[in-house]
């Protein structure tokens, strides 16, 4: 596999020799990928490749899948998250996620972001508020919603929601975000808005996003991985990879010959 | 709209003519189409009037018979065995509390196990043998549930007729409808607010009480008020369980095990349905057929406000937990 590791003083997150398995079914073998701190990665390949099944992977969210099978290292921090006695919880406090379809709770927006952080411990009304407030700010929702924290957050439109749940996410300071296709329910112009939001957001953040679409890979990503039935095939920077693709099946693929 | 002499046919003829001339065998498709939309829509209409009719005319014929010999007397006084002018006084407050206790009972249990069966439950034979089950005692005959209530409650724990036995018999006949129901309300909140939960770093139980039954609180409070409703209106089943006779109820007494305490479980409590089916198969009152239809008026009027009250209730609190939000959308 053609690789470009990143520096190895700035690894957030790293698998080796990665392996799930829904019963019978190996959906991904041998991943090995290291991811940048502060830098965007973007996972791409054709539906089914096994992106979003290495995503979900890095927080831990397949073990909620009964049947499936997680082997391998999987270091956040330099240490293996993928061990029976983890604490899964306090893995993907650390780790956050955002999802294909926005997701907000039916709950007000305030709630939506406050919920979690008061389930964690923070009672303080003021430190709540407070953390909204520089949540909704870093999602660059705050000037739109200010005025109406106690309405639901169902009422917002699908781009808001979705900066709702990345807010909510950032909400609990985590080190890392994915992002399984966080744009692709949502029309050209908060698409945009995401993408900005996204590379704004890379000095605080490590991110990994799963994306269909091409040229948001090429627009907000520094590297890219390129996943086939399964298969880490190519992974580099993204310039690299789309302009000199080592595998002909990379190359296969970006030029739309199937996938 | 004029409709050709030949509608044309689907498929491969269709095809053919397609080709010919479209444009024509366009406008006739559009004409079938739209005469079949006109005829189903008529049919609907036809049904649902059917149906409004029916209901109106049956709660009309109640109310009109029954409201005219409602009383404050009638409400508050005790029923007469032999001569007329008896009330309906104990019934109303039997009814209602065994209502309350029924559902004091069934409902945290009913939760509980749809809870269990929608979120916790593996995907096996033996879940799926006890949703099995538990459509089968949906549909038991309430009768059944009665006698089975008097063999267990009454015969073998020897707690006789009394207001226990009545409770707990229909918690029997209450909990399938309200496992089910409530399981359903549970399954059609979205996968994805659970992910989100979890996603967050928050435990199945946390995402499970504070994500997944606000958002399915309308759906649990509608399957309470038809179970409510069921309950409040259950004879057959109360016949042999809470029995058919109604003590005088003394509200100065508290002592729990006195007859007339209000708030004894141990009294038999005939409730207002029972009262309608005993005055009218096998009472002696000369007034029976009155009483009756006064009973039967006020049956409908509370389980009317008490849906009207647990809808109000369901509503503020669902907007409590959810700032108004079940109604809106995702995505």
């Amino acid at each position: 596999m053609p690789m470009q590791p990143a520096p190895t003083d700035r690894r957030a997150l790293q698998t080796e020799n990665l392996n799930v398995y829904y019963r019978d079914n190996h959906a991904l073998k041998d991943a090995n990928l290291i991811f940048a701190r502060n830098e965007i990665t973007a996972l791409i390949g054709a539906s089914g490749c096994g992106k979003s099944t290495f995503l979900r992977c890095l927080n831990l969210m397949n073990r909620q899948i009964p049947h499936c099978r997680i082997e391998g290292r999987i270091l956040f921090e330099g240490t293996d998250i993928n061990t029976a006695d983890e604490d899964v919880y306090k893995v993907r406090r650390h780790i956050g996620m955002v999802f294909q379809r926005p997701n907000p709770f039916y709950k007000s927006i305030y709630d939506n972001i406050a919920f979690a952080p008061r389930q964690h411990g923070i009672r303080d009304k003021a430190e709540l508020d407070e953390l909204v407030e520089s949540s909704l700010r870093q999602a660059a929702l705050w000037k739109e919603v200010s005025g109406k924290l106690d309405t639901t957050a169902l009422a917002l439109s699908g781009g808001q929601q979705q900066r709702l749940c990345i807010a909510r996410a950032l909400a609990l300071k985590p080190e890392v975000l994915l992002l399984d296709e966080p744009c692709s329910a949502l029309d050209p112009r908060s698409t945009r808005y995401i993408e900005s939001l996204l590379t704004e957001l890379k000095d605080a953040y490590t991110m990994v996003i799963v994306t269909h679409n091409l040229q948001q890979a090429w627009r907000i990503a520094d590297r890219t991985a390129f996943f086939l039935l399964g298969e880490v095939v190519e992974y580099n920077a993204t310039t690299a990879l789309f302009t000199e693709p080592v595998d002909t099946r990379t190359s296969d693929y970006l030029s739309g010959r199937f996938g | 709209m004029t409709a050709p002499s030949t509608p044309p046919t689907p498929d491969a003829e269709g095809d053919e003519v397609v080709s010919a001339a479209e444009g024509v065998v366009t406008t006739a498709l559009t004409a079938r189409a739209r005469r079949s939309n006109t005829i189903a829509t008529v049919i609907l209409c036809v049904i649902a009037s059917i149906i409004c009719v029916i209901l109106i005319g049956l709660i009309g014929y109640i109310l009109y018979n029954g409201v005219g010999h409602l009383s404050w007397s009638f409400l508050t006084s005790i029923p007469q065995s032999f001569k007329a002018g008896g009330g309906i006084g104990p019934e109303i407050f039997n009814s209602l509390y065994l209502l309350v206790l029924t559902l004091l009972i069934s409902v945290p249990i009913g939760l509980g196990a749809s809870i269990y069966l929608c979120e916790y439950a593996p995907d096996n034979r033996m879940t799926a043998g006890i949703r099995t089950a538990i459509e089968v005692l949906s549909s038991l005959p309430s009768i059944v549930v009665g006698l089975f209530g008097m063999l267990l409650f009454v015969i073998q724990l020897g707690w006789g007729f009394s207001v226990i036995s009545g409770a707990l018999t229909l918690t029997v006949f209450n909990l399938p409808i309200l496992v089910r129901v409530i399981e359903q309300a549970l399954a059609s909140v979205p996968s994805t607010q659970r992910e989100a939960g979890l996603a967050l770093g928050l435990t199945h139980w946390e995402t499970m009480l504070h994500v997944t039954i606000p958002a399915a609180l309308p759906g649990i409070v509608t399957s309470v008020i038809l179970s409510a409703g069921r309950v409040f209106g259950e004879a057959a089943a109360l016949i042999y369980t809470a029995g058919q006779s109604a003590p005088a109820l003394d509200w100065s007494n508290w002592n729990l095990l006195s007859l007339s305490c209000p708030l004894n479980v141990m009294r038999p409590a005939e409730t207002l349905a029972v009262h309608i089916w005993k005055i009218s198969s096998e009472g002696i009152v000369p007034d029976g057929h009155a009483v009756a239809n006064g009973t039967a008026a006020l049956l409908i009027i509370v389980i009317l406000a008490f849906n009207l009250l647990m809808r109000s209730l369901g509503a503020h609190l669902s907007k409590r937990l959810t700032a108004g939000g079940t109604t809106g959308r995702e995505g």
